[in-house]
């Protein structure tokens, strides 16, 4: 079972899977709770791993997914005047990307460096990290997690009516 | 309706008689329920929007009716957007600009924001983004809305040695008289028979 069949399993038994609004904090933290405890006691610390980069990337992508859509509502009119000025789809999905991809980088970033700063300030009762490994770990998470949450958007953006935007 | 290579057409009519939708199809951005759009020998609705945006891009230069600068962008990174757009090289682009913007008589604004820019202003460097990639096509949609007198009479003969001089084909939207009678060919819209009709001048 990959990882997309076992967060859609875990969804529908959270009873969310008529929604694709369900996939925000709350379903995230449910399929990794529910992830991290079903799984057999030797691998609960990779259990535990998952979970946990599952709800990074789940909380990363509905996040960013937000906050790239309120940006769209803002700038529809100016993404109107670049279609109209001869940008394309890609340049318009480019533009939406990259901003995503750097604010999740930016976020994620700044999430490790608060998150060894407090389980150094914590270490008795969780160690520090002592390898690059997780911390390479999670800085990818938040990176695939902000191309999910801009993907949609991006699309969304580069096909959008150009005489309805720029008519607003 | 055919407009010919070079040709400067007028198209007038009252309000609500579909003068921007008209150039919308022109410039690709809208479709007609019926009938077809050819621009340069192509059927537009045959194009992918790649296509479309690469000759609007390349070939188009179009001045809005709201002139729609983008507010974040300094007047100079205005009028080099659709340098960018069509592919020009970026040690050109700035040089270029600031050509355009002498030509309007707006050098010395380069490195406002539009939002400190008159009305006029604000459309004077619209026009000049319209003319930065030397378009083959221009399209201007009632350009003279926001200008006083003074600012007209600068832009006439800019339009019409644009045509004259560069042999460049210019469709104008346009309830002003006197700048229609500039153009070569006249077409008015008549609603709701939708009848165009061309005077010849």
């Amino acid at each position: 079972m990959n990882t997309a069949d076992l967060l859609f399993r875990y969804i529908k038994e959270a009873g969310v899977e008529s929604s694709l609004g369900g996939i925000g904090a709350a379903a995230s933290i449910t399929v990794c709770l529910v992830a991290a405890s079903t799984r057999p006691i030797e691998s609960v610390a990779s259990s535990y791993q998952f979970a946990v980069s599952s709800l990074g990337f789940l909380t990363i992508a509905t996040l960013l997914s937000l906050c790239m859509m309120s940006e769209l509502l803002l700038k529809r009119q100016e993404i109107g005047t670049l279609r109209a000025l001869g940008a394309g789809k890609r340049v318009v999905m480019a533009i939406f990307l990259s901003k995503s991809i750097l604010i999740g980088t930016i976020g994620s970033i700044a999430g490790i460096a608060l998150g060894c700063i407090f389980t150094a300030v914590t270490q008795t009762i969780a160690q520090p990290y002592q390898s690059g490994g997780p911390i390479l770990r999670m800085l990818t998470v938040g990176s695939a997690g902000s191309i999910a949450g801009g993907l949609y958007v991006a699309v969304r953006a580069s096909r959008m009516n150009i005489v309805e935007t720029m008519r607003e | 309706m055919t407009v010919k290579s070079g040709e400067f057409v007028a198209v007038t009519g009252p309000t609500g008689t579909g003068k921007t939708t008209l150039i919308n199809l022109i410039s690709g951005l809208d479709f007609p329920t019926k009938g077809s759009v050819e621009v340069f020998g192509k059927d537009l609705s045959k194009m992918t929007e790649g296509e479309r945006a690469s000759i609007r891009a390349k070939k188009i230069g179009i001045v809005f009716q709201n002139s729609h600068l983008l507010s974040k962008l300094t007047v100079i990174e205005n009028v080099e957007l659709p340098l960018i757009f069509s592919g020009s090289p970026e040690d050109k682009r700035e040089e270029t600009a600031v050509e355009m913007l002498e030509l309007i008589g707006l050098p010395k604004k380069k490195n406002l924001f539009p939002s400190s820019l008159s009305a006029g202003e604000v459309r004077k460097v619209a026009i000049a983004r319209a003319l930065a990639t030397d378009p083959a096509l221009l399209l201007l949609d009632e350009p003279t809305s926001d200008l006083d007198t003074s600012t007209i009479d600068i832009l006439l003969p800019l339009l019409r040695g644009y045509n004259y001089l560069h042999n460049r084909t210019i469709v104008l939207a346009t309830n002003s008289p006197r700048l229609a009678k500039l153009a070569s060919r006249e077409v008015r819209l008549r609603w709701p028979e939708l009848v165009i009709e061309a005077i010849q001048d």
